[in-house]
């Protein structure tokens, strides 16, 4: 993505986010978000929608499936989005409106790598202790399974990690030896 | 025929008087062309004489500048030998305190050299030692750490995070 294409979506993300914001809808329009993102990455939309053999009508209808989604605001973004014929921009504005939206309400998805997954018990206690640590609020847990970890976990949001894995302590041990 | 005596005094007489007149005339209009001759001939062998003293007396002076030009070169001569030579022992002297101090300086530099490689050996060596370490303690954890010890490890890393 270059700079004008950025300039383009903080145009359109910062408003929308604001708006969001002053609504108090952010709670709601994120969950909203975060589907229409899957969505987009299930369907690998985003080059669908920047390819430029597509028509303009097809990209503009799948745009619209979109549409009805319960927050007006999200339905007129959408809009804007299509009368404005930036569709190619459509899955940037909204992976950048979740950052942003992020960044504002201050809770984030945390990503916890492991070997074999942590429990429900372990996740509720890791909670707490994540929010006081990278001083954020968690929205949502995402596991990552990783073999290489060895043992332990690696907690990483807001490009803040925590790195209590053997992986992680043998490398230190490593870094101690050389 | 027999000359008479009277004869023969008028002949002598008229010779004698001719030999007179000849040398009246002579002396008359000839001698003095005669003696300007000789006189002209004398001043120039003495004008001759002279030229050649004086030219003999420049050749002598000549050979005398010469002979004090010749030792002034040979002085200025010896002058310049003295001072080559003098320089010469000076370069000497300078090229062998330069090759004294290129010497040290390659073997301070190769003894750096020796010491780095020695460093860079042994460094190379810990990081050889590090990565095997590491390899085989997470080879023989992987084997160890089943599914229990996964969670009672990650339960304690739990307790450890809460008490930092």
């Amino acid at each position: 993505m270059d700079k004008k294409q950025a300039k383009a979506i903080e145009r359109y993300v910062s408003p929308f986010v604001q708006l969001l914001l002053e609504k108090g809808q952010q709670q709601d329009v994120f969950e909203k978000l975060s589907q229409i993102k899957a969505v987009c990455e299930e369907t690998n939309l985003a080059d669908f929608l920047s390819n430029i053999a597509v028509p303009e009508t097809d990209k503009e209808k799948a745009l619209r499936l979109f549409q009805q989604s319960g927050s007006t605001l999200l339905d007129n973004l959408i809009e804007v989005v299509i009368v404005n014929h930036r569709e190619d921009l459509f899955v940037a504005i909204i992976a950048e409106s979740l950052v942003e939206l992020e960044k504002a309400t201050n809770e984030f998805e945390v990503t916890i790598k492991s070997v074999s997954g942590l429990s429900e018990v372990q996740k509720q206690r890791l909670i707490p202790l994540i929010e006081e640590k990278l001083k954020i609020k968690v929205r949502s847990i995402k596991d990552v399974l990783e073999a290489d970890l060895i043992g332990g976990f690696i907690i990483s949001a807001n490009h803040k990690t925590i790195d209590a894995s053997i992986k992680g302590q043998l490398q230190a041990m490593k870094k101690i030896f050389r | 025929m027999e000359a008479s005596l009277g004869t023969i005094i008028g002949n002598i007489i008229l010779v004698t008087g001719s030999v007179f007149v000849l040398f009246f005339l002579i002396k008359k209009y000839a001698w003095g062309n005669i003696t300007s001759v000789f006189d002209e001939r004398a001043r120039k062998i003495t004008d001759d004489i002279d030229s050649a003293e004086s030219a003999r007396k420049k050749a002598e002076e000549l050979a005398q500048k010469r002979e004090e030009e010749l030792a002034g070169s040979r002085k200025e001569a010896s002058q310049i030998i003295d001072s080559a030579k003098e320089t010469a022992e000076n370069s000497k002297s300078n090229i062998l305190s330069q090759a004294h101090s290129e010497v040290e300086r390659l073997k301070e530099k190769a003894n750096q050299e020796i010491a780095h490689s020695r460093k860079e050996a042994l460094a190379s060596i810990k990081g050889d030692v590090a990565d095997l370490t590491v390899a085989l303690a997470s080879k023989i954890l992987s084997e160890k750490l089943q599914a229990e010890g996964q969670t009672e490890l990650i339960d304690r890393y739990i307790d450890q995070l809460g008490d930092s």
